[in-house]
């Protein structure tokens, strides 16, 4: 057993620096006494932290590293300090492991993006040479266009699921499943997308039209805004 | 004077939940460096190579444990702000 003082929540309280009092305060299960100190006039730190209190948490955000702290005497522990144990990251059960193992998400992810491109710029293409009439116009290279840009939009949605199946695996393992305005976005884009993509799918399937060629350009902007967003998930510093 | 402090409140609300997110985004990484020192130590020819690399994604583990436990603090002060 130490010879250590032992202090509760409440013996700490009365330790607030103001009124001639001492100042001490708590981190991570240690007393420390900051009288002295220049920064802890008062008992209150930079305005901010007041003496008497545990600070373990707060710790963690100051500008300088925990063992400032070691500077000071130290007068106790804290007998009542809520036990934290480190938050270990969450362990990855067996198919979403082998995902995210093989890098499934950064592997696919480029394939319905480029391919999708691709759809549009071909589809643009051939609805201009259809109303230009150049190449053979609508039985000639517009015709090739239009197939070929089918094909890619095909290709592009069935691959979706891949991507999006890995992307969800990579959110909720390497970032805890956490709803942050970024993977709202990278979420509600990829819906969108899904969706408009199964539609101009449809409509393509079903005789084209206005409305095929509609549904198909504002993929366009859908999928690169969902990249991009990707891109700042990836790479936070760019 | 009450829309001043909840308006304060939305700010720090607002500071918090970017902290978060700066924090969140960087676990992967330090996760990354901790495996690319761990395949290194395993391919280490010597044992100066080894310790070396042993030790580096110690440090980066140690780096996920700090922002996890800052990501607890942040969302803990968060949750007492909507409160």
């Amino acid at each position: 057993m130490s010879d250590e003082r032992r202090f509760t929540l409440r013996d700490l309280e009365q330790y607030d620096g103001k009124d001639g009092r001492p100042a001490y305060t708590a981190a991570d299960g240690i007393v420390y006494d900051v009288t002295a100190s220049k920064m802890w006039r008062e008992g209150l730190h930079v305005r901010k932290h007041q003496a008497g209190t545990d600070l373990s948490g707060d710790i963690l955000l100051a500008p300088h590293p925990r063992d400032r702290l070691d500077r000071f005497p130290r007068v106790g522990v804290l007998a009542d300090a809520p036990a934290r144990a480190p938050e270990e990251p969450p362990p990855v059960p067996f198919p979403a492991a082998f995902l995210y193992r093989m890098h499934a998400h950064p592997a696919s992810v480029h394939f319905p993006v480029a391919l999708v491109v691709i759809a549009v710029l071909l589809d643009v293409v051939g609805v201009g040479l259809s109303v230009t009439g150049w190449f053979g116009g609508r039985e000639g290279a517009a015709w090739f266009c239009g197939c070929a840009a089918m094909v890619n939009l095909v290709l592009g949605i069935a691959l979706s699921p891949v991507t999006i199946v890995s992307g969800l695996v990579d959110w909720k393992y390497q970032f805890d499943g956490a709803l942050s305005r970024l993977f709202k976005w990278k979420i509600g884009l990829s819906a969108v997308f899904v969706v408009v993509g199964v539609l101009a799918l449809a409509a393509g399937l079903t005789g084209g039209g206005a409305v095929y060629h509609a549904l198909l350009w504002s993929l366009a902007p859908i999928v690169l805004a969902t990249a991009f967003v990707g891109g700042r998930i990836v790479f936070p510093a760019g | 004077m009450e829309d001043t402090v909840t308006e304060n409140k939305k700010k720090k609300a607002a500071e918090i939940r970017h902290m978060i997110e700066v924090a969140r985004l960087a676990i992967p990484k330090e996760r990354e460096a901790r495996e690319h020192y761990l395949g290194a130590s395993r391919k280490a020819p010597g044992e100066t190579s080894r310790l070396l690399f042993e030790r580096l994604a110690h440090e980066e583990e140690q780096h996920e444990l700090k922002l996890r436990a800052i990501i607890r603090h942040l969302q803990e002060e968060l949750d007492g702000l909507g409160r």
